[in-house]
């Protein structure tokens, strides 16, 4: 796929989202980098992932693109080696993936949002979901 | 100049409420660059009140107030919007300016012209007939071609009636036999856009083409599979590279093979050229939502949207609201359970797109996940593999027939003003035929105040060429 010379700004949408992101998330570390197409890569750290798990905490991560809002935030991406303590599969919604943007295997949150109202349904409102459903998944 | 039907039945009805008076409006419009000069989007309509902001005139019957006129031209400076002055005359089938008019005409617009920036002029309606005075700049005066309105029916009004014309084109003699030497003229006179040249749209195209469409746009960057050929008319095993149509090849070949199919795009051309129809066509091998193409859709009277994609969903319904182009979007959708295999409810359907009437976003027809994985492009690939998301849907011609079928004699009555009932002025909404039941149904589509598309505040409604489209981001 080519590419434009000039790498595009972050669209204020997608800035706008990520503002949000990190007002809910006050108290963890943002990382955030732009995709030069007017998107933008963003990561929370530390998230606490909840007794299920062995893990004590993950990163979370997801792909902003020059589309949003129209398009949704699709998938999210936490840590390679999440594992339950049971042993147990982690499940539907689960998958082993890779993200190039944390350099290679993640696992995959799938999780479509349905009936989805692109002014409501924000970017950090949907990381707050699916962060939600990984802590409680059913 | 083009007008919604809301708006413009909002005009008409303050205009002509059954006094056989005179009353005036102003007209905010904004500017497209169109196949010949400039295109007048009509954006918004400010009524002026009887007796407060439409009084008797000094030299004229009736005139606007000078506060009204510094109010809505301010606007229109501020806006970047055209400024039309309506008003109305009596009479049917005819109309133009009076001397009075065209002098103060003359007094007024170029100084209004160079305070707002902007395209100023006068339009006069009469029932059944329109003509406009516009100041492009202190240089240029041009006379208005015609205003057209997207309702049902799409119907453009000229100063006068085009005169009739006797006899017709041998070969159109049949159907032009339905609807008049003018409605054949008509079809002449329109570039349509056809977006996605496979199943749908392929047959979508060469139906365009035998009805005597005068140009016709293709778009779509795909070449040619050896699972099309049950589907995509014109198409020929000759469009297939060998190399993948034999039985065994290594997958590196086959690879290479694929890229040297024939482009869809070509092979629609080629099969409209070979009938030897009096059609012109572009060919655009290219993603509707890649700037050039996008550009292009911009131009025409017409959009047909036969792509599967959701971005290619959102950019047409984004051009038509921006550019006030009707569009209809035709599809089959084919539910097979993929562990099971059994067949869902099978349906065709064709959905008119209007600037107030239809518009997809407001019904739920772009999938905003989907856009996003297709957006993603290679990550969006992968991610849909993970969840084993990447089956491709299914397909067969005789529903791909009945869709485009559906869809493309909604377009020739409406260009022709065939439509009839509520129909005619409110659009035919979305067709749903349901092949396994027979049934046939008709959605009434909804719309949303706030939309970014066809909303009446903060939306790119009209807007034009100042509109921010939904364009793809990287060259494909």
């Amino acid at each position: 796929m080519a590419y434009y010379a000039a790498a595009v700004p972050i669209e204020p949408a997608v800035a706008k989202a990520i503002d949000e992101v990190r007002e809910v998330f006050a108290e963890h570390r943002i990382q955030v980098g732009a995709d030069g197409q007017g998107g933008a890569y963003t990561v929370v750290h530390d998230l606490l992932v909840g007794d299920l798990y062995r893990q004590l905490d993950t990163w979370l991560g997801f792909h902003i693109t020059y589309l949003y809002p129209a398009a949704d935030v699709y998938p999210h991406y936490v840590r390679a080696d999440l594992a339950r303590h049971d042993g147990a599969s982690l499940g539907p919604g689960f998958g082993q993936g890779s993200w190039a943007y944390m350099g290679g295997q993640v696992i995959q949150l799938s999780r479509r949002s349905n009936r989805r109202d692109a002014k409501r349904d924000t970017a950090a409102l949907k990381a707050l979901r699916v962060l939600d459903w990984l802590r409680n998944p059913r | 100049m083009t007008f919604p039907a809301g708006l413009w039945n909002r005009l008409n009805g303050h205009l002509f409420p059954g006094d056989a008076d005179e009353h005036g409006a102003v007209v905010l419009a904004g500017l497209a660059r169109g196949r010949n000069g400039f295109r007048l989007l009509a954006k918004e309509v400010v009524l002026a009140e009887d007796g407060r902001d439409y009084i008797p005139g000094e030299r004229g019957y009736r005139a606007l107030t000078p506060l009204f006129i510094a109010s809505v031209a301010r606007r229109a400076r501020d806006e970047r919007l055209a400024y039309l002055a309506v008003h109305c005359h009596g009479g049917a089938g005819r109309v133009d300016f009076s001397e009075i008019d065209l002098a103060s005409h003359e007094r007024g617009y170029p100084a209004l012209q160079q305070i707002t920036r902007q395209v100023v002029g006068g339009v006069v309606l009469a029932n059944g007939a329109a003509a406009g005075d516009l100041w492009v700049d202190a240089d240029h005066r041009v006379r208005l071609e015609g205003t057209t309105v997207l309702g049902g029916n799409i119907v453009t009004l000229t100063p006068k009636a085009p005169a009739h014309s006797v006899g017709h084109e041998p070969l159109f003699d049949r159907q032009a036999r339905i609807f008049g030497e003018q409605g054949q003229r008509r079809l002449a006179s329109m570039k349509v856009a056809v977006v996605g040249l496979g199943g749908a749209g392929s047959m979508a195209a060469e139906m365009l083409a035998r009805l005597g469409v005068g140009e016709l746009l293709l778009v779509d960057p795909d070449r040619l599979e050896p699972s099309n050929l049950s589907r995509v008319v014109g198409s020929r095993r000759a469009d297939l590279h060998p190399s993948i149509t034999a039985d065994f090849v290594p997958r590196l070949l086959r690879k290479l093979g694929e890229r040297r199919s024939s482009l869809k795009v070509q092979i629609a051309a080629h099969a409209i050229r070979r009938a030897g129809l009096p059609v012109r066509t572009t060919t655009m091998p290219l993603d509707v939502a890649h700037k050039q193409a996008t550009a292009q859709l911009a131009l025409c009277d017409w959009i047909v949207l036969a792509a599967d994609s959701q971005h290619a969903r959102l950019v047409v319904n984004a051009v038509v609201h921006a550019y006030l182009i009707p569009a209809i979007q035709i599809g089959v959708k084919i539910p097979v359970e993929q562990t099971t295999g059994a067949v869902g409810d099978i349906f065709a359907v064709a959905r008119r797109v209007l600037p107030d009437f239809g518009c997809l976003w407001c019904n739920g027809l772009i999938d905003a996940t989907e856009l996003q994985l297709e957006v993603l492009g290679d990550e969006g690939r992968a991610a849909r593999a993970y969840v084993g998301e990447d089956a491709p849907a299914p397909s067969v011609i005789t529903l791909n027939g009945l869709a485009a079928a559906t869809g493309m004699t909604d377009l020739l009555l409406a260009s022709t003003g065939l439509l009839s009932g509520t129909l005619s002025s409110d659009g035919p909404g979305y067709v749903r035929i349901h092949a396994r039941t027979g049934k046939q149904y008709l959605d009434i589509p909804r719309r949303d105040r706030d939309c970014p598309y066809c909303g009446s505040d903060n939306s790119i409604l009209g807007l034009g060429d100042t509109a921010a489209l939904p364009t793809a981001r990287t060259l494909q």
